[in-house]
């Protein structure tokens, strides 16, 4: 048995998974890079199998771009156009406005869900504290973007909980490594060290760490991650 | 729902249009477009609806904005199906209203009915659902106005839908299952995958295939059943009925043009089709639809000039004739972070080239310069180098800040009393502009002539190698040092290395401004051949031109030690002349940069043509403030130059620092050495004047009002006190934002967000801790901008407000940046007869953006009545003023239309009044200059004006009425106008009424845009004119002006 991260060997692979992620005997909670692909390869997966609300559409990998060639190796979890609360929206709007306005003379209806938001989130991986970072911005229907306040009002009252209590879980405007534009993000300065007490007891931590990282990053910005996605695999 | 058969609705489609898709617009913007509002093609994003509530959007994302051909189908994928588009980005806000959005939307419909006669939709069946957006940009407040429109076809007969059922309910189980493996199959091949309209073929084995529309033809007879597949973006929308909700469902707005295709082209009348839906990324049958409409091919549609009838403008509401639409609007503000700031610094740069020349930002980023003296002169052109752009600065100066320096040496503050001005100047120049980098070095210019002790020899030898290896490293050098000998050394290294050196000398109240020719041709390779080439050291330069002379060329006297006749002093200068002198020697550096020919460039003499874009390149320029006269000379380099000739840099060449050693050492050595004999002294070096006719404590008890706090603003108000002005008042509506900072001297970047008002007022007791200053917040209130009734209190509370400043102040300044701002600070200074100053760069196509005017407003008429008699005294306004002199004209007298609202149909470039950096301090300088001297004439506001070239008899030098300058053409002109009768402001008509109604007559010129020039006939004088086709109908032009 491993003694760094229990790992047993069960008939499948020979390779203590900690030593193939490549880490110091003494795990520090951090992911090497082939680590993140390898896990965000495994959720991108284990998302399609399992459950999920229907307002959450898969999430997908993007390839980094340089100069116009996507790269083989870098890139970044995505899970956009994430509607928040889109059951209520659509009615609302259709009582206010012309939501279902059908005109007999001409043939066409419009639904208007412009009031409805948005949201993005994408998953970086920080090659200067080794660990993935989540990176999210919310807009309208329409575009337009929302403040911290806006999105604020849409999070659950628990997520305040979370990042009023805990000091790791800040939200900052920062550039988005590669889109160059600013994005909300969740500082991951403190990620290493709940990390390594949320994992240690745990096998194949490589995989398992971006379901288990989620499942807590998503409670501060109101990302409903089923709790299937990482109880087995 | 009613039922079968029923008129056919579609469910309109959305557009998404991200933040990123505004930014990768704002940049195309402002570095490809300029402003060209032509059409340009984008593409956007479609896709099947993924989740059962909510529709999908048609999206605009960055990549919407790279040319089609470039990247094909590599950047569609799956959920993102390639459609074209068309976008129409407006220059303005009138403008993009005056779009005729019902014509665009039928044109853009032809191109759909084109695509679909000519069979290109079966190539590409995107085509049907092209789109259009029209948007105006506003690039300075980050704002964007836009529609979206998804043209769909109309026409004389009607689309009836005969069935409509969920895809599951008309299918078997074989065919469902059949279907859902051929859609999967469709939809993971990334060929087909971005291809929203498809071919359903079911056999009669109940196989299913999903083919291309292009297969259409082959597909026919081979199977039982053919179904039009397209996918779907819409939902189920829940509509509020009396007593409940209603879910209803229809077909997707793609569906419409697809029948019309298929109707149009293929003859097909009764049209089964299948919507395609997703759900979680699989085919969702259970609510996709299958359905049949039927649609007689319409008639009179083949003419190839028909143009059809379309719908789409989204957010219109639906069937209710032409309608009102308003702007969808997107804030930007938080794409607008403080990592943007260098990028909106350099702005203005950019926008120059929108109309002007495409300015090398690049290489102005890129160049080192080498700033000798830290004074006054290092001072402004360190800023305006910033304000170009260049960003690599190195300073070398060995003074230290002095209090009564402070108000020369524009960057220092009272903190920095007793500090290197090295050291000093650093922080200033960061807190302007974070990304520059700049090195401060405390280090005295070795001089020749003047001996040093043997113990310093090894100091100054010392500093002789630095000097040595700081030009040797800059690619450009300023020569801004007091001192005329200690030029020298600068001079013979940048001629050795050949490297661009400019020059600026000031004198008491002239200055000269030059550039140094370019070295001997190219010094390559090792020692060895030096000695070689040195005999080869030719009167011409690397390209064979003769070269042009450096500072020294002129002076038949060597530079020897000229101390003791009184060496060039910049604090006897006149104020103001820094400004000028820095303004026209960073010109000159930009326009060096970007010729061609660089440091080889020859020298132009005004008044020649030149191809060259930025204007002549002169080799020299001399002005001189009294006289209001600017010269361009041209002077070669000479044999005997004592730092530039073949003698001297052969002997540089051959020993090096034990040259430049014993030219320190030995007074006489140069003068041996260049064979100048006769010692004549400087003449260049100008004489102080026998007595300066300043009075200083009229400019301490002058009470200066400046409307506008905005480059020209903060420049006058520098040059003011200056010049010994105590009592300054600023009057600002704006907020100091990043892109100030380059060109507003005053500001830095702790004042970001505060009003200019209150910015400008801390930074001038900064400078000088005993200025009474007074800064205002408040909007200037302008003709021909209406207000609605709700404000009208308030601007008529701002026209007392600024009646009372008026009333208050001897001198009002007018620096603002609109034309009609202009207006009312003109008539109530007429009205109470104050000295007026209008300043303004003009922004036309006649005179390009580079030219400026300076004018002082003539006197009010001459009353002689008493106040209360006003209705006698108005019949006696006479067009003469209280001297019996002509009045002089004001701002708008020669102009043929009453200001009005200029700025909702400027381009950006004219919003954010590009100008060429330097022009804002050189027509500050000038407009100080003509207040001082009017201050001083006997008759001040009266004073006649003069023309150059006539004989002032005024001790401070001619007192022109306007003076017109070019930057680019290095001209100026001084001007003479007569008050026009027909004045907007200040002719008799106007005067007299607003003596009579007062600030009713100020509202109803504000609100009624055509009534000032119905008041003064301009109306008929227009009228007249159109007929009669005169020339001065383009001279108008020339004051439609924008200014900094």
């Amino acid at each position: 048995m491993c003694d760094v991260c229990r790992w047993t060997y069960q008939g499948r692979s020979a390779v203590c998974p900690c030593s193939a992620m490549g880490v110091s005997p003494v795990w520090d909670g951090t992911l090497s890079p082939d680590g993140f692909n390898a896990s965000a390869a495994a959720l991108i997966k284990r998302w399609k199998e399992i459950e999920v609300d229907d307002s959450l559409p898969d999430w997908t990998w993007k390839p980094c771009c340089k100069l116009g060639v996507p790269s083989e190796e870098e890139g970044y979890l995505a899970l956009e156009g994430v509607y928040h609360s889109c059951e209520g929206s659509q009615v609302e709007e259709s009582n206010d406005f012309d939501g279902a306005d059908v005109v007999a003379d001409d043939t066409w209806v419009q639904s208007s869900s412009d009031a409805a938001h948005v949201y993005d989130f994408h998953v970086v991986y920080s090659y200067s504290y080794k660990v993935p970072v989540l990176y999210f911005q919310a807009h309208l229907a329409g575009g337009q973007l929302l403040t911290l306040d806006e999105i604020k009002q849409d999070l659950p009252s628990n997520s305040f909980k979370v990042l009023s209590d805990s000091k790791w879980t800040f939200i900052t405007r920062e550039e988005h490594p590669h889109l160059s534009r600013p994005w909300f993000t969740l500082h991951p300065c403190a990620t290493s060290d709940w990390m390594k007490l949320l994992l240690e007891q745990t096998k194949e931590q490589s995989l398992q760490y971006l379901p288990a990282w989620l499942s807590v990053v998503g409670q501060a910005v109101g990302l409903k991650i089923p709790p299937e996605l990482h109880c087995n695999s | 729902m009613a039922g079968f058969p029923r008129p056919l609705q579609v469910l309109a489609i959305q557009s998404c249009a991200e933040e990123g898709f505004w930014d990768a617009l704002r940049r195309l913007k402002l570095d490809v477009l300029g402003t060209d509002d032509s059409p340009v093609p984008i593409t956007g994003y479609y896709t099947p609806r993924q989740n059962p509530k909510v529709a999908s959007l048609l999206r605009l994302c960055p990549e919407s904005l790279v040319p089609p051909s470039a990247s094909d189908n590599s950047i569609g994928s799956r959920n993102n199906c390639p459609v074209p588009g068309t976008l129409i980005n407006t220059n303005n806000m009138r403008g993009f209203q005056n779009l005729d959005r019902e014509l665009l939307l039928r044109a853009e419909a032809k191109k759909i009915l084109h695509d679909i006669m000519s069979g290109k939709v079966e190539e590409n069946p995107a085509l049907l659902i092209r789109f259009l957006v029209i948007s105006f940009a506003d690039l300075k407040n980050w704002k964007v106005y836009y529609n979206v429109a998804f043209p769909s076809l109309v026409f004389n007969s009607k689309m009836t839908l005969l069935s409509l059922q969920y895809a599951s309910q008309v299918l078997s189980k074989e065919e469902a299952a059949s279907l859902y493996r051929s859609l999967q199959e469709w939809r993971t091949c990334s060929e087909t995958t971005v291809v929203p309209f498809f071919l359903i073929s079911i056999s009669s084995d109940l196989s299913v295939s999903v083919r291309q529309l292009k297969d259409w033809k082959a597909c026919q007879g081979s199977c039982q059943k053919l179904l039009f597949g397209f996918y779907d973006h819409g939902c189920q929308v829940i509509r509020s009925l009396g007593r409940g909700n209603a879910k209803l469902d229809f077909p997707g707005w793609a569906l419409r043009n697809y029948i019309a295709f298929l109707s149009m082209r293929w003859k097909i009348e009764n049209v089964q089709f299948f919507c395609y839906r997703e759900h979680r990324g699989q085919p969702d049958l259970e609510q996709s639809y299958i359905g049949e409409a039927s649609f007689p091919p319409p008639y009179g549609c083949d003419d190839p000039d028909y143009v059809p009838e379309a719908i789409g403008w989204e957010g219109e509401k639906p069937g209710k004739g032409t309608k009102e639409m308003k702007p969808k609007e997107i804030n930007l503000q938080s794409m607008n972070p403080a990592s943007q700031d260098e990028e909106k610094q350099l702005m203005h740069l950019k926008l120059m080239g929108w109309r002007h020349f495409p300015v090398n930002i690049d290489k102005l980023s890129r160049v080192r310069v080498l700033l000798l003296g830290a004074g006054a002169l290092g001072c402004e052109v360190a800023r305006l180098l910033m304000t170009w752009g260049v960003r690599k600065l190195t300073v070398v100066d060995n003074g230290y800040v002095a209090t009564p320096d402070l108000i020369k040496q524009s960057l220092y503050t009272d903190n920095d009393c007793g500090v290197p001005r090295a050291t000093a100047i650093v922080p200033h120049l960061k807190e302007r502009c974070p990304a520059v980098e700049v090195e401060g070095i405390q280090m005295e210019i070795p001089m020749p002539g003047h001996p040093v002790s043997l113990s310093k020899v090894a100091t100054m030898l010392d500093d002789c190698k630095r000097l040595q290896t700081l030009v040797a490293s800059s690619d450009a050098v300023f020569l801004l040092i007091d001192g005329w000998e200690s030029r020298w050394l600068p001079t013979l290294l940048c001629a050795n290395e050949n490297k661009i050196a400019i020059t600026a000398v000031l004198g008491y109240d002239s200055y000269l401004v030059m550039r140094h020719g370019a070295g001997l041709g190219t010094r390559s390779g090792g020692m060895n051949e030096m000695t070689a080439q040195i005999e080869k050291l030719s009167t011409e330069d690397a390209l064979g031109c003769q070269r042009l002379g450096c500072c020294f060329c002129n002076d038949t006297a060597s530079v020897i030690n000229p101390i003791p006749n009184g060496i060039l002093d910049q604090q006897c200068a006149i104020p103001g002349l820094t400004s000028i002198a820095s303004g026209k020697a960073v010109e000159l550096f930009a326009r060096m940069l970007h010729h061609p020919d660089e440091i080889h460039a020859p020298g132009d003499i005004a008044g020649t043509d030149t191809e060259h874009q930025l204007g002549i390149l002169p080799h020299q320029l001399r002005g001189s403030l009294p006289k209001c006269v600017l010269s361009t000379e041209l002077g070669n380099s000479s044999s005997n130059c004592t730092a530039c000739s073949n003698a001297v840099l052969s002997e540089y060449r051959r020993r090096g620092l034990d040259f430049v050693i014993e030219a320190i050492n030995n007074p006489t050595y140069l003068k041996d050495l260049t064979g100048i004999s006769d010692l004549k002294k400087l003449d260049a070096c100008p004489k102080m004047p026998a007595s300066i006719p300043v009075n200083s404590d009229k400019f301490s008890d002058v009470r200066c009002l400046l409307l506008g706090a905005g480059t020209l603003g903060c420049d006058v108000a520098r040059i003011l006190m200056d010049f010994g002005v105590r009592k300054l008042t600023m009057v600002d509506s704006g907020r100091v934002v990043v892109s100030n900072l380059a060109r507003q001297s005053l500001y830095t970047s702790d004042d970001r967000d505060t009003p200019k008002a209150t910015a400008i007022l801390r930074h001038l007791q900064e400078m000088c801790p005993s200025v009474d200053a007074q800064g205002i917040q408040m909007e200037i209130p302008m003709p021909g901008h209406p207000v609605s009734p709700s404000e009208a209190a308030g601007v008529l509370e701002d026209c007392k407000r600024l009646k009372e400043l008026i009333a208050s102040h001897d001198a009002v300044f007018l620096l603002t940046d609109t034309r009609e701002s202009r207006w009312l600070p003109t008539l109530l200074c007429t009205d109470e007869n104050k000295c007026l100053f209008a300043l303004q760069i003009a922004i036309t196509a006649a005179l390009g953006y580079d030219s400026y005017l300076v004018m002082r407003h003539g006197a009010g008429p001459d009353i002689n009545c008493e106040g209360s008699d006003v209705v006698a005294s108005t019949d006696k306004l006479s067009t003469k003023d209280a001297l019996g002199r002509q009045r002089l004209g004001c701002y708008f007298c020669n102009d043929v239309v009453a200001p009005v609202d200029s700025v909702s149909n400027r381009t950006l470039d004219q919003q954010c009044t590009v100008t060429r950096p330097g022009l804002a301090s050189i027509a500050s300088g000038h407009a100080a200059d003509l207040f001082t001297r009017m201050l001083h004439h006997p008759d001040g506001i009266h004073a006649p004006g003069e023309i150059a070239g006539t004989n002032g008899e005024h001790l401070l030098g001619l007192l022109p009425h306007q003076i017109r300058g070019s930057l680019s053409q290095y001209n100026l002109l001084t001007l003479l106008g007569y008050s026009s009768s027909n004045c907007t402001s200040c002719s008799n008509a106007v005067l007299s009424e607003y003596r009579r109604r007062g600030m009713d007559f100020v509202m109803q010129v504000i609100n009624e845009p055509t009534y000032l020039e119905d008041l003064t006939g301009l109306t008929d004088l227009m009228k007249s004119a159109a007929y009669a086709q005169v020339e001065w109908l383009d001279e108008t032009d020339e004051d439609e002006l924008v200014t900094i």
